[in-house]
């Protein structure tokens, strides 16, 4: 109905363009991976304070350097234009070496992390678990009776964990038809009526029949596992998600801003990719994990259990997976991704772009958050590897 | 389990919903911006046991908070926390949903572009909104929606699924098609569409006083038009960003972005004080102190509002009567600011009713006011 208001200046289409159906494509996610609370309802983590960072200083001369991705040699200034890069933070030493925002990214604001947030999901699985509250050899059914019955009956919450569970679900992300479809309407990503008989985030998972061969042995990235994690670690602790974030891993790190979590039409947390949060306050959860469960002297994580989750994936399960092709000798575990390259760096990612890379050898935390056009792009999934593999030795 | 989404606002699930909107709706964040926090000095006194009512019915303080359903009350004498209490969950950095308290905010904004010459109440509709020369607004002025007199047709009735408010709770987002309803009915999607449906009047413009919702909404998409800028935008730049918030506020929003201007704002109780100490203040260099007078000055009678009979609206505030001139913003289920210039006080109650409204709770509330007011004086 607008003529040429400030927002339409600012990104080039109207807010009233921005639709369910359409939040994700390009152009309108350049807007929408900043503002996922207008269009999807979402419970907050409180940060500790509702306080706003100081500005971050640049990169300085890093962004006039060039670097050698696979697409040919570009200056990371034209690297992050190029993969549709939001905004992108380096840590070294725990320190600061500076921030990019792209023009249309409100500096120290918050993105979707996507699938990151299985990673921070698992954060609160470890957690629990080095309180007792929470047994990763258990089976599913100890915290989800009703799963009995379903694909994970007869798997355990390390199965979970590791994305070895074999469950007859497909990520097909482009196919409105597919059960995948109905998985996103039932976490109100996409359209739904949210009417008294719409399908919700865990009848549907509890709907999912179990795949091929047996629990354990191939990596298979689906994401209800991650939901049904979310809900593992509410029924674990007694807490909503949210507030469990919070008590867990906020409020111990001393987040600077409150982050968000997307919820369905019954309040279940869309654990496996609805977190939106400040690179900031992401590169805080890297260098937690780095740092071996240590946050500026606070002890949030046990020691093993993040080497276990840098170090512990099952090589031979990762081999026969979705994903060898991009990490030849990675491997998963805990829902982050070990690349296999010189050093060990390990890895949390999203689609549409987003990484959180920490690399211990190097004592270097990245975080590249994007609007890529594409749910899944394997020729910038490479790339985006090669240069965080770059950046970490230059740095 | 969060409620249900047809009944969210009803009771008991409005008790849990009110602080947790952003969990059940799509909302705009109306950011406090990065200056300070403009703290609020503290000259407790403990009000608890100061009788608010006497006779048959006699009551104290905290006996008629208890009674109202209260989450959150606040008093502010001449700018200090004089008494604070939150019930039911409710924490200082909460949220919480005031309905048609938004109408006096946006209206507040509106008076300070009005100030500066972006908008003129004086102007017709349509000279914002050309596309409502085909809807009843047509002929109407700006003025004339502030106060909630323009001649437009539309049932604020709650209840009635089909009413103008119904079809705004589903064109707003906040509840799905009822199940039951007629298949046939054209329900309008987003409140631009809901507002281009309304073709009718029922009296001239500017005859009468009738309380309609989507008044305000007329007066949001003016502001938007005339600014380029969306609702939460403007409130957060030219109010949430001046008065100091502890914390970013928000509005539910439509799905077309459309913030809902006649009752989505959400913010916390101390917020609302500072927005209430702001009008107090007489405008506080913030709001031109011409458009208080104004707000101020309504026209008394008939009958406004059972619950302050001398009462008046004007602005998108009710004025209490024509003596005190004290100004109030009210939404269904117990939400009030008033704002009194006589003993320099702004109380904030939030509540959740478990009814849209509650006279004897409204007339309570405004006496336990006074004895408040005097017990302080």
């Amino acid at each position: 109905m607008t003529a040429q208001t400030a927002f339409a200046r600012q990104f080039g289409f109207a807010r009233s363009d921005v639709t369910l159906e359409n939040w994700r494509t390009h152009p309108y996610n350049r807007w929408a991976f900043q503002h996922v609370g207008e269009l999807v309802p979402s419970a907050e983590i409180a940060a500790p304070t509702d306080a706003p960072e100081a500005p971050a200083g640049d990169l300085g001369a890093l962004l006039g350097e060039t670097v050698v991705t696979g697409a040919g040699s570009e200056t990371v200034a034209a690297f992050f234009e190029r993969t549709h890069t939001d905004a992108f933070v380096a840590l070294k030493g725990g320190k600061v070496v500076g921030e990019y925002n792209a023009p249309h990214m409100a500096p120290g604001g918050r993105h979707i992390i996507f699938s990151i947030s299985k990673s921070l999901t698992a954060i609160l699985a470890g957690s629990l678990q080095a309180d007792g509250l929470l047994d990763p050899t258990a089976p599913v059914t100890r915290y989800i009776p009703e799963a009995e019955g379903t694909a994970f009956a007869d798997a355990t919450v390390q199965h979970v964990l590791d994305m070895t569970s074999t469950i007859d679900f497909e990520e097909l992300y482009l196919d409105p038809e597919s059960a995948f479809a109905r998985y996103r309407r039932a976490t109100l990503w996409n359209p739904n009526t949210n009417g008294p008989d719409s399908e919700k985030l865990l009848s549907f998972i509890m709907t999912i029949g179990k795949g091929a061969g047996e629990h354990g042995e191939v990596f298979r990235y689906r994401s209800p596992n991650s939901d049904l994690l979310g809900v593992i670690v509410e029924r674990a602790s007694g807490l909503r998600y949210a507030d469990l974030m919070v008590e867990r891993l906020w409020t111990p790190l001393g987040a600077k801003r409150g982050g968000r979590i997307t919820v369905d039409g019954e309040g279940t947390a869309r654990a496996a990719g609805g977190i939106s949060v400040t690179v900031r306050d992401l590169a805080r959860v890297g260098e937690l994990m780095r740092c071996g469960g240590v946050y500026e002297g606070r002890r949030i994580l046990p020691e093993s259990w993040v080497k276990d989750t840098a170090t512990g994936g099952d090589r031979e399960a990762w081999k026969k997976g979705d994903f060898a092709f991009l990490m030849p000798n990675g491997s998963y575990r805990n829902k982050w991704y070990q690349t296999g390259f010189e050093g060990e760096p390990y890895c949390g990612i999203g689609i549409h772009g987003q990484w959180l890379y920490v690399d211990p050898a190097n004592e270097v935390v990245l975080v590249k958050i994007a609007s890529q056009p594409l749910p899944v792009d394997d020729e910038l999934d490479k790339q985006n590897l090669a240069f965080f593999h770059e950046v970490s030795k230059r740095l | 389990m969060v409620p249900p989404r047809l009944d969210w606002d009803r009771p008991p699930w409005n008790r849990w919903a009110f602080q947790h909107i952003r969990e059940l709706l799509p909302t705009a964040e109306v950011w406090r911006g990065e200056g300070p926090v403009r703290e609020l000095p503290r000259n407790e006194r403990n009000l608890d046991d100061l009788p608010v009512a006497e006779g048959a019915g006699a009551q104290t303080l905290a006996g008629h908070l208890d009674e109202t359903y209260t989450d959150g009350f606040l008093v502010l004498r001449k700018g200090a926390v004089v008494y604070e209490r939150y019930f039911n969950g409710m924490t200082p950095r909460t949220l919480h949903l005031s309905q048609s308290v938004a109408k006096s905010v946006t209206a507040t904004v509106f008076g300070i572009l009005a100030g500066r010459g972006i908008i003129d109440p004086a102007a017709p509709v349509t000279r914002y909104l050309p596309e409502l020369e085909q809807t009843g607004w047509r002929g109407a002025t700006l003025q004339h929606v502030l106060d909630m007199r323009s001649g437009v047709r539309f049932s604020e009735e709650y209840a009635n699924p089909y009413s103008e408010m119904g079809q705004v709770d589903v064109a707003a987002g906040w509840k799905p098609i009822p199940p039951g309803t007629d298949p046939a009915f054209k329900w309008p999607t987003h409140m631009w569409e809901m507002i281009l449906g309304l073709s009718e009047t029922e009296r001239p413009h500017g005859a009468e006083f009738v309380y309609r919702s989507i008044e305000t909404d007329v007066l949001a998409f003016a502001m938007e038009r005339a600014t380029g800028k969306r609702l939460p935008q403007l409130v957060s730049e030219e109010l949430w960003q001046k008065i100091g918030a502890e914390e970013s506020a928000c509005f539910t929003v439509d799905s077309a972005g459309y913030a809902l201007a006649d009752g989505g704002f959400n913010a916390t109780l101390r917020d609302y004080a500072r927005f209430g100490q702001l009008i107090l203040d007489n405008g506080g260099g913030v709001v031109p102190p011409d458009w208080i007078e104004a707000t101020r000055t309504g026209i008394h009678g008939p009958l406004y509002s059972k619950s302050f009979p001398t009462g008046s609206y004007k602005n998108q505030f009710w004025i209490e009567d024509a003596h005190s001139r004290s100004l109030m913003c009210r939404g269904v289920f117990g939400q009030l600011i008033h704002i009194n210039w006589d003993h320099q006080m702004v109380v904030v109650k939030l509540s959740t009713y478990p009814d849209f409204t509650n006279h004897d709770y409204s007339v309570g509330t405004l006496r336990a006011i006074h004895a408040i007011a005097d017990a302080l004086a």
